[in-house]
């Protein structure tokens, strides 16, 4: 982040309009992230809410709340500290991979925090799971 | 006079060639055709590579996703021939173009998030993700504000 007063952004934020559009989840989990800011105005928000949660379906990305949100764990996010401690199961085999394109990366929490290798743990963030209740049954049948 | 645009096998008959040919009114018309055949041609010889492009994302993908490259992008294009509107205009235009393809990806659904990958399994710890729900369930990793929480 080099400018101070460039606000710090969340990089899993929700669809509100003026939130930029950060990318969208494709078929294999993964996200894909636009090349160039952009900003998502009333009518995205509005036809996004007519299917199925627009979280589940894309990133977004707004100023951090910092103390404002649940998941700031006093000093930082503790969203990122949790990737941050993922991040050796993600990182990509080849040493010299291309980090993925990204429109935030300099006023990025988590990339502010952490650098590089959460860029790579990131592409795999899906903000809201479509199978919240298929997570449960799982979950309850592992510690069974 | 009008410049004249030079067409040949050594520059591709797109962008400057075709653009300083219809900005000029004065562009004779076998000038405008003959970009008009060699483009159409070079469109033809390609066939449906929009298709290829994603045909190989999606093996590249199923063979090791990390080594897929990022998406080529999109570009939209509205061709309206033989006017010059003005700049105003123009950016008006270009505006409504990017709003109406705006709202068309607001309704993409791939289903991705009920993909299993490695992120999805993990179990995270409660205290840290403030989930609603104790006992270690990832339900996902937004930041909503005490206020908006559902």
């Amino acid at each position: 982040m080099s400018d101070p007063r460039t606000p710090v952004l969340c990089p899993s934020a929700r669809c509100e309009e003026g939130n930029i559009l950060l990318g969208l989840v494709n078929a294999h989990g993964r996200i894909d992230f636009l090349a160039d800011r952009v900003e998502i105005d009333a009518k995205f928000v509005e036809v996004a809410k007519e299917g199925r949660l627009p979280e589940q379906r894309f990133r977004f990305s707004s100023p951090c709340l910092k103390r404002g949100c649940e998941k700031w764990d006093g000093e930082r996010c503790g969203v990122a500290k949790i990737l941050h401690q993922r991040a050796p199961e993600l990182l990509p085999a080849e040493p010299d991979a291309a980090l993925p394109r990204c429109s935030i990366r300099p006023a990025c929490r988590w990339h502010g925090e952490y650098g590089d290798s959460i860029c790579f743990t990131c592409s795999w963030v899906v903000t809201e799971r479509g199978n919240r209740l298929e997570a449960l049954i799982e979950q309850a049948a592992t510690e069974l | 006079m009008a410049e004249k645009s030079v067409t040949s096998a050594n520059i591709a008959p797109y962008g400057i060639a075709i653009g300083n040919a219809l900005s000029k009114s004065a562009t004779p018309m076998n000038e405008l055709i003959a970009l008009r055949d060699r483009a159409r041609d070079i469109v033809n010889a390609q066939g449906d590579l929009a298709a290829a492009v994603e045909a190989l994302d999606a093996e590249i993908a199923s063979r090791g996703a990390a080594k897929a490259g990022p998406p080529a992008g999109e570009r939209f294009v509205a061709q309206i021939g033989g006017v010059v509107l003005p700049e105003k205009l123009r950016a008006e235009i270009e505006k409504s173009l990017q709003t109406a393809v705006m709202a068309e990806i607001a309704k993409l659904d791939t289903g991705g998030d009920l993909v299993a990958t490695p992120l999805s399994k993990a179990k995270l710890l409660p205290s840290i993700i403030g989930s609603l729900f104790p006992g270690g369930i990832t339900m996902g990793l937004v930041a909503y504000p005490p206020h908006q929480l559902r």
